[in-house]
Parts: structure tokens; sequence; C-alpha cells
């Protein structure tokens, strides 16, 4: 038997040393939550994209250029059913700290692959004038619906850009805002026409990437292989990568971020385990004499050590539930922030079992050194240090 | 011995009991070959100067510390032989122990302490309450059932740590300088208290005190120096204070 009620008045006797410990694992519990929640979201945003799509960039890199003239013979080959072209176009709206993505593409060809014409259904949603509008006007773009509602953007509106890589003053009009029906993909991008830029370069020639849209998943190898194999003699190699292949390729730019990330992540936690674990030994060391008196009134040691191991998990159960539900409550907020780098960014019951398993595991650690510690104390020692 | 304890059977024996420290590599004898006899309702007094070893023989008698040799046997039972498990519910069982600074768990209210001992034994919650109700009761705390102890006088507290040692009804109490931390006149109702449930309730006590007007009012009195039983009084119970 041991004397459970023990544990909620020796959490009541230091209020304030025991809401600082349990603050202290529930804001390492949060920050787990949003660091694994990061990772996961990447990963989810790497496995939903298709299979039917494959991305022929420079073998390079994926910042040299492709000259356009690539696209018929990529077209050409047996499998492909429609091709696609992306070109990164950086540039400046109103102030350099106003970034979004802005890419310049064929419209035509692009509603095909990634609109209302893609026989397996649109990505990006638009009204059928509105694609329509987007593709007769030379200088027309559209928008995703986050950025337009950021910058109070409305269907007719000029948009002026300045170009970066590509020098000019630039001005598009906004003739459709897109929603996507794909978690993978943002509403946080503006394209325009590829023609408009290939004018004002006087004539630039070259593109970022062709996505092909394939008849089925099973020639994507066949596929690439023929692409790729066309180019290799020519000063325009090239490689072709399925698009879950290609967005990996892309995340694994940003370095080992799964390890960086999970470093943090465990430092938090560290540092989370050292201040309960003081916290428990303080008030261990301030109960001697009760460990004392429980072993003199007859409560076994093992009682007692399980009395300060169910305190620590107690306190950073506790912590944990605060964390998990924490971050629940400010996850809108938080996506409303990450979706341009995590477009699927939610935080899955698996994070939250997790970091509720990794609570209560800080706190069978934190509970495990003064509870063995009460626990082999012998009774006489204890008594002694009576006044 | 006591004419009310005299003829009854021996509740505790010690034989031989030595107990060493060893203090800047020198070995002390706290008790040296020290034997004991305490029979049931007979309430025992241990003086002696500090050092003499009084708390450590006390510590003995209810297993809370092993002699280097010896033995104990209490109630029949030779505790030297049980395991520490075994000792500890040995210890629930049989022994309640009072002490100088009362050693009340600060965080949990009168009713609370009271019923920590409660929990080892196979009382149901009900049981329990009567029985937490009838050991404060008997100690005039009746209507202190919810107090802390910091909201309690030392009075008050001593008779609270008493209802505890009572509670499991206890083969015998081991009381260590009980008044020892009381002004005079809580110290004689401490007394009168403990003098009640040795005649009333034939409770065996083993006091530990520095204070003669204690000694007084136990059935026989010990002296220890130096871990030696010097003297052995043996006396009538004191009269009651109102005269009895």
């Amino acid at each position: 038997m041991t004397p459970w009620m023990l544990i909620p008045a020796h959490v009541r006797r230091s209020p304030l040393r025991s809401f600082l410990t349990v603050g202290s694992v529930a804001i390492a519990i949060f920050l787990f939550c949003l660091l694994r929640t990061v990772v996961t979201g990447i990963e989810a945003t790497v496995s939903k994209t298709s299979s039917t799509r494959v991305i022929t960039s420079s073998a390079v890199s994926l910042f040299v250029n492709l000259p356009v003239s690539m696209w018929d013979k990529i077209r050409a080959v047996d499998g492909v059913r429609a091709v696609t072209h992306w070109t990164w176009f950086g540039g400046v709206y109103v102030d350099p700290k106003e970034f979004f993505a802005r890419f310049s593409v064929d419209p035509p060809s692009f509603r095909e692959v990634y609109g209302d014409r893609h026989p397996g259904g649109a990505i990006y949603l638009l009204a059928e004038e509105e694609w329509t509008a987007f593709e007769r006007e030379r200088t027309a773009c559209i928008a995703g619906a986050d950025i337009a509602e950021k910058y109070g953007w409305k269907v007719g509106d000029r948009i002026p850009m300045q170009g970066t890589i590509y020098p000019g003053d630039y001005e598009f009009t906004l003739r459709g805002i897109y929603r996507t029906s794909n978690a993978s993909f943002d509403q946080q991008t503006l394209f325009f026409h590829w023609k408009y830029l290939d004018e004002m370069q006087g004539g630039i020639g070259s593109v970022s990437t062709f996505t092909s849209d394939l008849e089925s998943p099973e020639l994507a190898p066949l596929v690439a292989g023929s692409v790729d194999s066309q180019f290799s003699s020519s000063a325009n190699r090239c490689i072709t990568l399925t698009e879950q292949a290609f967005q990996a390729q892309f995340v694994a730019m940003w370095g080992n971020y799964t390890l960086f990330l999970s470093f943090i992540g465990g430092a938090v936690l560290v540092a989370a385990f050292m201040v309960t674990l003081n916290t428990l030994l303080l008030n261990a060391r301030e109960r001697v004499t009760e460990v004392g008196v429980l072993k003199t009134l007859g409560f076994p040691d093992a009682s007692i050590g399980l009395l300060n191991l169910a305190e620590g998990v107690a306190l950073c159960g506790l912590g944990g539930l605060c964390g998990v539900g924490f971050s629940l409550a400010v996850e809108p907020a938080l996506f409303s922030v990450l979706k341009a780098f995590v477009p699927t960014f939610s935080i899955l019951p698996e994070t939250s079992a997790a970091a509720l398993c990794i609570a209560t595991a800080l706190g069978l650690l934190s509970g495990a050194i003064p509870g063995v510690m009460a626990a082999r104390i012998p009774v006489v020692r204890a008594l002694r240090r009576v006044g | 011995m006591a004419a009310g304890s005299a003829g009854r059977r021996v509740i505790i024996e010690a034989a031989d009991v030595v107990k060493t420290y060893t203090r800047g590599g020198e070995t002390v004898y706290v008790l040296d070959g020290l034997d004991l006899e305490v029979r049931e309702g007979e309430w025992l007094a241990l003086m002696g100067p500090s050092g003499s070893g009084k708390t450590t023989l006390l510590n003995v008698l209810g297993g809370l510390d092993h002699p280097d040799s010896g033995n104990v046997i209490a109630d029949g039972e030779d505790i030297e032989a049980l395991s520490s498990r075994d000792l500890a519910a040995w210890r629930s069982r049989h022994v309640g122990f009072i002490f100088q600074l009362y050693n009340l768990i600060p965080v949990l209210t009168a009713y609370q302490n009271v019923e920590l001992p409660l929990l080892l034994t196979s009382l149901d919650r009900r049981e329990r309450d009567a029985q937490v109700r009838t050991a404060l009761g008997l100690v005039g705390l009746a209507e202190r059932l919810h107090h802390y102890p910091n909201q309690l006088s030392g009075g008050q507290e001593q008779r609270v740590a008493i209802a505890r040692a009572l509670a499991t009804d206890p083969t015998f109490l081991l009381a260590d300088e009980p008044t020892g931390d009381l002004d005079a006149r809580s110290a004689a109702s401490i007394l009168d208290l403990l003098a009640t449930l040795n005649r009333d309730l034939g409770k065996t006590i083993v006091m530990v005190t520095h204070d003669p007007r204690a000694a007084d009012r136990a059935d026989r009195l010990l002296h220890l120096e130096k871990g030696v039983l010097l003297e052995q009084e043996r006396r009538g119970r004191a009269p009651r204070p109102d005269g009895a």
C-alpha cells in the first residue's frame, strides 16, 4: 500500500516550484510537438506527390536552366501525355522581405498538367473563365488564396514586381485566385506567363524544369531513362525524377533537417529533464524526515521509492498534457505561419502520443534517482535529520 | 515492578544486546551487552545522559535499528530474524512510535496523519474512518480533524502523533522524549494522556526521557549510562494528579 494522497499534497506544498517544473516540461513538449510536426509535415508533403508526374531538371544543378527547345523532344517520348515547364522568377514585391514563390509557366500546358484539363482532376482549382483569362492575356497572373488574402488582392488588381534574376519592372494583372486540392501544394505562389518573361528579357530561351504527366505511373522509369538518354551527350545533360524523388532532393538541399530539428528537440528535453530532476531532488532532500516517519510506520522501502517515481510522473505527465494541449490549441496559428514551408503542417495523433510517452519517460527518469535514494536510506539515518 | 504488571507475560525481551559505532577509528559501545524485559501493560521509563544509548535502545526495540549482536524478542517474535520488508510489516502491526518533535507530515491534516498507518491494514475506508475518529477522540482532538500541523499547538501536535501511534492498536508504544519539546502544562497533559492509555487501555509503554517528572509517572525507571544499565528502580504506580 502506497500513501498516494501524499502526491497531490506534495505538489501543492511548493506551488511555485511545481508550476515552474510543469511549465518547463510543457514548453519542452510543446517544442517537441512543433519540431516533430515540421518533420512529419515535410515528409507528408513529399509522400503525397503524384506518381504520374516526372520532373526534368539540369543534371548540373537545380539552378542551371534548360533550353526551352527540349520541350518538344520530351513531349515526343512514348508514355508522356503532356509536358509543361516552370521557371523560378524570384523578384521583389513592394519589399524584399515580402517573400512568396513566383514562377513563370506556360498557361495552356500548365492547365493540361495541373488544371481542369487533367483527366485525373485539377490540383490548382480555378473557375473556367479564370483559366481562360490566364491563358489569353500575356501579363495575366494567378495567385494562391493565402497570399491574395494576405495582400488583399482581388481579381483585376495590378501587381507590380521588380525582377532580380531577370531584371526589369514587371506588372501583372491578377486573373484568378486558386485553391489547391492536394495539401502538398501550397496556396502562396504566383504564376505568370513565361512568354512575358521571355519578352522582357529579349529571349531567355530557357526554363528551370519540365514536368511531364505520364499515361501511367509504371512508365516513370522508362520515360525518365528515355528523356535523360536523349540529352546525355549534349551540353544540357538532364536528370528526370519522379515528383516525389524531386521533392525529396529539393528538401535534401536544406541539409539533414531531421537531425538538426531532433538535436534541438533533444536538447530542450534534456534541459527539462534536468530541471525536473533538480526539483525532485530538492523535494526529496526536504522530505528525508517524512521518509523516516513513513518507514517507521511500516511503509516498505519500495512503496516510498514508488511515491517519488509517481510524483515525477505526475509532474511531467501534467507538463506533457499542458504541452500537447497548448500545441493543439495554437496549431491553426502555427499553420498560418508555417504553411509556406510546410503546407501539410498538422499535429498527428502519433506525435501527441509520442509527446505524452516522452513526458512520462521524463517523469520516470527524474523520479527514479530520488526514489532509489529514498528507498535506500536507513530509517534511523532519515529520522536523525530531525531538528 | 508495578503491581499492575507483575506476573504478566514478558512482551519485549532484549538479551545481551550490543551496538557499536565507529568514530575516528575507535569503536564506541552504545549498547554494551544489555539485557531488558518489559512486561505487558508496563510503563517503563529510560533515563540517562545524552549519548548513553537511550534512543538507540528504543530504535533497536522498535525494529528501526539492528544490534551488532544479541536478540530482541517482541511478542514472541525474534525481530532480528525478519527481513527488511517483514520488519516493516511487523512495526506497522506491533509498534506505535511517539517522537519528541511529533514528526507529523506537514502537508496532511490531523485526520490524514492518523489515517496513514491504517493504510497498511486491510481495513476499508469506512472502518479506517471510524478508527481515525476514535483515536483522535481519545486524545481530545475530535474537533481538529481537518487542521494541518501548523494550525495546531505543540501539545495538540503531540496528541495527533499519539493518536497516530494508537490508530492501529499496536502491541506497545515507544516514546522518545514525548514531552521534551513542550511547555510544562502541555507536558503534564501529555503525561496524563499516556497514563490513561497505560492504566485504562493497558498499553505497554517504553519511554525515553530527561524529565524526572515524566519518569515519575512510569511504573519502572531504568538508568542507562554508556550503554549499560546502571541501576533499576522498581516502584509502584505514581499517583495521578487528581489524587486517584
